[in-house]
């Protein structure tokens, strides 16, 4: 089991956003959260990540129990966050960014792997030495993916990563992914656009008020009436 | 002639304030924190420069070695005090309304100068050792070695700074954490780390002006780096604060500024004012900035937060 989560609530300012929840991501696998804006997904990633406290649970990635980890040292574990927003540092240039995404690694590592984030991303080779402020929204999305993997993770986790994108970039965007994750990295998917999240990934869980109200494989998922009703439309 | 006399003698000043400035500019773009209790480093790093070359003069030293031996270690005990303040008053304060941490500032700038008084009295020390050395002669304008001292140094440290903020791996975690604290730990950067030496590098740097500052007028005070402190201030404003180049151009424009308004405010005047309103030139210009150019020369409007 590369991530086993236990009983997670997560708090905020007295509000209780997430609620007991129990999930996992095997090794290998992909995984995706779907659910409501505020059903507490995002708050569920940034506790993984070590952003915010948990109030009670456990959460063991590799074996290990992770809770009082720093978020600074998860990254070095092989758990690595896009945040909501994408987290891209503006007034950097996108090779800056990208040498971000190694900075627990080392500049050797990251001079050993660039060339292959740039293959995949050839855009952010050609625009490297401007500001990352300059990219569009879908661009800096692809920054961020590539960034991600320059940290070499064992698992990623991607908060919405379509939000506010045109449909086509969208559609590029998770065919990246798909070829990102076919490489052996394990996925954990915040997303939205259920349908798409459900095509590409395994599993899902779908989530409402902060707790965990369905588990199933995607494919299982894409058929029940519930999430058809609600995140199918 | 007096012109470029008073932009020498302005450049030298300037150099001083920019030193200072940095350390407000650097605190300020990482954590949007004025640290009003850094003129104060200055002062204490003044301070001890001060004692410590007497104290290894008296012990058969001689000057050049005091000096050089008293500034390192007023360098030290001023990178373990921004440690130390950090640690002790602005930490505990990160998540606070931002007030909080203003008022601490303000709380900790008059602590030290009340340290200071208890430690060094109130009255004013002179400098040790014989200051005059060489000057430069051209065209009836006059540099002295310490000028060029001390605007060589400036530059030097400015530089390396430059260097260090743009091409090392703690500058880069220091310009990411300037943009965002939690971006910055998702990347594995410990940004309460970074913090902590962004406190040190500006406190050394507040040392080094010190020392400057007391050799260039000579005498020393518990109260030195009131002023001195928000001339910087005001340099960093004036470059536009957050920005490194603009602290560096604000400091030494700032001490142009100054020098050419002590040379020429008498003539201006016709004698009502004399040199001893210098003063008001580095507060007219802040005034003047924060209403016509509030984000300085140098800073953008949209110096949004990620």
């Amino acid at each position: 089991m590369l991530l086993d989560v236990q009983d997670l609530s997560v708090s905020y300012d007295g509000i209780q956003a997430v609620r007991q929840i129990s999930f996992n991501v095997k090794q290998g696998e992909r995984v995706t959260i779907i659910g409501a804006n505020g059903a507490g997904k995002s708050s569920t990633l940034k506790a993984l990540a070590g952003l915010i406290k948990l109030t009670q649970g456990r959460i063991q990635f590799n074996g290990q129990t992770i809770n009082t980890v720093p978020a600074y040292e998860r990254v070095a574990l092989g758990l690595c966050l896009v945040p909501e927003g994408r987290g891209i540092f503006q007034r950097m240039s996108i090779e800056e960014n990208l040498w971000m995404g190694a900075y627990s690694r080392g500049v050797k590592e990251f001079n050993q792997q660039v060339g292959q984030v740039y293959d995949i991303f050839p855009r952010l080779y050609e625009r490297r030495s401007q500001n990352a402020g300059t990219l569009s929204g879908g661009e800096q999305q692809m920054l961020a993916i590539g960034r991600a993997l320059l940290s070499q993770p064992q698992l990623l986790m991607l908060d919405e990563p379509s939000m506010g994108l045109a449909p086509q970039m969208v559609d590029h965007l998770f065919e990246v992914i798909g070829k990102v994750v076919s490489q052996g990295v394990s996925l954990l998917l915040i997303e939205q656009n259920a349908e798409l999240a459900l095509h590409l990934c395994d599993r899902a869980y779908v989530m409402d008020t902060g707790e965990i109200i369905l588990s199933d494989s995607a494919k299982n998922c894409l058929t029940h009436p519930l999430v058809q009703q609600a995140y199918l439309g | 002639m007096i012109f470029w006399q008073q932009v020498i003698n302005g450049l030298t000043l300037g150099s001083i304030y920019a030193l200072v400035a940095l350390g407000y500019t650097m605190v300020y773009g990482i954590m949007e924190l004025i640290n009003f209790a850094h003129g104060d480093v200055v002062m204490v790093g003044a301070l001890i420069a001060l004692t410590l070359t007497q104290w290894f003069m008296q012990q058969g030293l001689g000057f050049p070695l005091s000096l050089l031996l008293a500034s390192g270690l007023s360098i030290c005990v001023c990178m373990l005090l921004g440690w130390v303040i950090e640690r002790v008053a602005y930490r505990p304060l990160r998540t606070a309304p931002k007030l909080a941490p203003l008022i601490t500032a303000i709380g900790l700038s008059l602590l030290l100068q009340q340290l200071a008084a208890l430690i060094w009295g109130k009255s004013y020390l002179p400098f040790p050792g014989n200051l005059e050395g060489s000057s430069y002669a051209w065209h009836g304008i006059v540099i002295s070695s310490l000028q060029l001292s001390i605007f060589i140094l400036s530059l030097l440290l400015m530089f390396l700074l430059w260097q260090l903020v743009h091409h090392t791996k703690l500058g880069r975690a220091m310009r990411s954490t300037a943009q965002s604290v939690p971006f910055a730990q998702l990347m594995g950067v410990n940004t309460n780390q970074v913090i902590s030496q962004t406190f040190i590098i500006g406190s050394a740097l507040a040392a080094v002006a010190g020392v400057m500052d007391v050799m260039y007028y000579s005498v020393g005070n518990y109260t030195m780096g009131f002023l001195l402190g928000l001339k910087a201030f005001t340099a960093a404003v004036l470059g536009g604060i957050g920005n490194l180049k603009g602290a560096m151009l604000g400091g030494l424009l700032l001490g142009v500024l100054e020098a050419l308004g002590a040379g020429y405010i008498g003539d201006i005047t016709h004698g009502i004012m004399g040199s001893n309103y210098k003063d008001v030139f580095a507060f007219f210009v802040l005034i003047l900035v924060l209403i016509f150019r509030p984000n300085g020369l140098l800073g953008s409007n949209n110096q949004e937060k990620v």
